[in-house]
């Protein structure tokens, strides 16, 4: 149960994750493998991200970024998905979330502090108190890119502060996109082969910010990989129309890596498999 | 002693139990006043496991609003914002019966195994949204305070606030507070007041997942006016609880979507209408009035 935001860079593929999660109900239907757990869309606007889903990830239809086309902040649809977890000895949980994903550019912009009363709409929006947690989505890793991280972060964190919300915001933070060979093996222990590794400056910003009990990493693959013994990306980037775009690479063999585990845990506060 | 047996047998079970509550509902335009009220007058595809056996309009005024409930709502329609009439006098007065089913009580046994049945009786007026906007930006008024003066025959007060309105939270507060002050200096009796804080349109999404929490919910989204009821409460002025409600509610039983179709969102809040008008079940409306009677929250009321 509970509220939760997605934010991050632009083409951190948010909208992809969130796209993936709406269609993976139609994928099992299709007998896809058996998992331990199933999703529900709960209203038209997550319907109509599962539609476009298809597109997007079989396709490889581009995908206006997001926030482009919003003037206001009630124009952003908000996602409703029930997920239903087994875990072993038949137990089931089910959760019912509230998501909404972020333009990119609020992301980048409190870099710069916030400009306008867009942005700050968006923050307050983020940080009120019945938001449960907010999935960061991180994606590069090149020179540089670690420093204007933790900046935005170490900004984030006072603004948390600031809206009373340093002590009781979960913060799942993941790199995504971690089919990329570089990154696939280090998605076992991501706090430890990703963060520490490629991104140590933004981890010893948060760890130094955000209480224990409220800050995890975590690896997500929307595409995931081929096989379990051909770990080559199932993903292909085909040049469009607006650059690059991504597409599965064998649509019958997609399997996404650490999709549910950030959310169970940010609407839960427990632990669950992360490869999930 | 066999007299007293036989007294305490009658008393004890063949009369419904009843409670009434003279009611004024307030809350800015667009807050869902209207609608809250319809939805209960209709009250349409009643849940036979809901402890509310049945919803009557007593009066003219009552019967008004189901046929509202008809020709609007359920040909999927919008309803009129209401007029701000001249006098408060002049607002229609609906009255309605709500009975409620027996609950089993472990203090009285013996009469609730007799399946005693609860009436509610409530009288409401539900003001024009502008009596909330007049409050805020103009004092003094005669018609304000002619208003004023007819929501203390009142024993509670509904405030609705559309749960999606958040950023108006601020202007709610000084709103609230304006109309305590006022209500507290017309008054010269002192009676205990009861004001439930009603959250509506809570079929929306981000709402939903927290109707259980309806305490929770109303202080993360409007901090402000939840400061200023504690301190009314604590103040000794009268007693306050949140609800949670839509008036449209859900469609499904296992997989819950809103059964509305939005058409609008902003600063105001959302407007929307009913998306499946034979599905129409609207969501936690009778807990606040029992509240509002009793001063008991209703267990299963508060389920939905």
């Amino acid at each position: 149960m509970g509220n939760i935001r997605v934010i991050g860079p632009r083409s951190s593929g948010k909208t992809t994750y969130l796209a993936a999660l709406a269609y993976q109900p139609e994928q099992t239907k299709r007998g896809g493998r058996a998992k331990n757990y199933t999703i529900q869309a709960l209203n038209d606007e997550t319907r109509e991200l599962a539609a476009k889903a298809e597109n997007i990830i079989v396709e490889g239809d581009s995908l206006e970024p997001t926030g482009l086309q919003y003037r206001t902040i009630d124009e952003l649809p908000f996602y409703s998905f029930n997920i239903d977890v087994n875990f072993i000895l038949g137990k089931r949980e089910g959760i019912n979330l509230a998501i909404r994903d972020y333009p990119g550019e609020i992301f980048d912009e409190l870099e710069l502090g916030l400009a306008n009363s867009l942005y700050q709409e968006f923050i307050d929006e983020c940080l009120m108190k019945d938001v449960v947690g907010c999935l960061i989505l991180l994606t590069e890793w090149k020179k540089g890119t670690d420093k204007s991280y933790s900046r935005v972060l170490e900004r984030f964190t006072e603004l948390m502060d600031s809206h009373d919300r340093a002590n009781d915001l979960r913060l799942a933070v993941a790199m995504s996109k971690c089919e990329r060979g570089e990154l696939w093996p280090g998605r076992l222990d991501p706090e430890v082969d990703l963060f520490d590794v490629h991104l140590p400056k933004t981890k010893a910003t948060l760890r130094a910010k955000i209480p224990a009990k409220n800050l995890r990493f975590y690896a997500i693959s929307t595409f995931g990989v081929l096989r379990r013994n051909d770990p080559r990306p199932n993903r292909v980037d085909e040049m469009g129309t607006d650059g690059r775009n991504s597409v599965l690479r064998e649509a019958r063999r997609w399997k996404p890596y650490g999709m549910i585990a950030p959310l169970y845990w940010l609407s839960t506060g427990k632990r669950m498999k992360d490869d999930a | 002693m066999l007299d007293w047996l036989k007294k305490n047998k009658i008393t004890g079970s063949s009369e419904p139990r009843q409670s009434s509550a003279v009611l004024r509902v307030i809350g800015d335009r667009g807050s869902g006043k209207t609608a809250y009220m319809a939805s209960l007058a209709r009250w349409p595809n009643a849940d036979t496991a809901s402890p509310v056996q049945t919803v009557n309009p007593v009066n003219d005024e009552g019967n008004e609003l189901v046929r509202k409930a008809q020709d609007l709502l359920e040909q999927g329609l919008e309803l009129e914002p209401t007029q701000l009439d001249a006098r408060a006098s002049d607002v229609k007065d609906y009255t309605l019966s709500i009975t409620l089913k027996g609950q089993f009580s472990w203090k009285n046994p013996t009469a609730s195994m007799a399946s005693q049945l609860v009436t509610l009786n409530i009288s409401c007026k539900d003001y024009a949204g502008e009596f909330f906007s007049d409050l805020l930006h103009q004092a003094g008024d005669f018609r304000l305070q002619d208003y004023l003066e007819d929501c203390l025959q009142a024993t509670g007060i509904m405030v609705l606030l559309d749960g999606s309105s958040y950023r108006k939270d601020l202007e709610y507060a000084s709103g609230l507070d304006k109309f305590l002050t006022a209500l507290d200096r017309t008054d010269i009796s002192a009676e205990q007041r009861r004001i439930a804080l009603v959250l509506t349109k809570c079929e929306q999404t981000e709402l939903w997942v927290n109707r259980h929490k309806p305490a929770y919910l109303a202080s993360a989204r409007f901090p402000q006016v939840h400061r200023k009821l504690q301190s009314w409460q604590q103040m000794g002025a009268g007693s306050i609880d949140y609800f949670t409600t839509s008036a449209f509610g859900m469609l499904g039983t296992r997989f819950q979507e809103p059964n509305a179709q939005r058409l609008s969102r902003g600063v105001d809040g959302v407007t929307s209408v009913i998306k499946d008008p034979k599905r129409w079940r609207p969501f936690g409306l009778v807990a606040p009035i029992y509240w509002l009677c009793t001063g008991n929250r209703h267990k299963e009321l508060d389920k939905g």
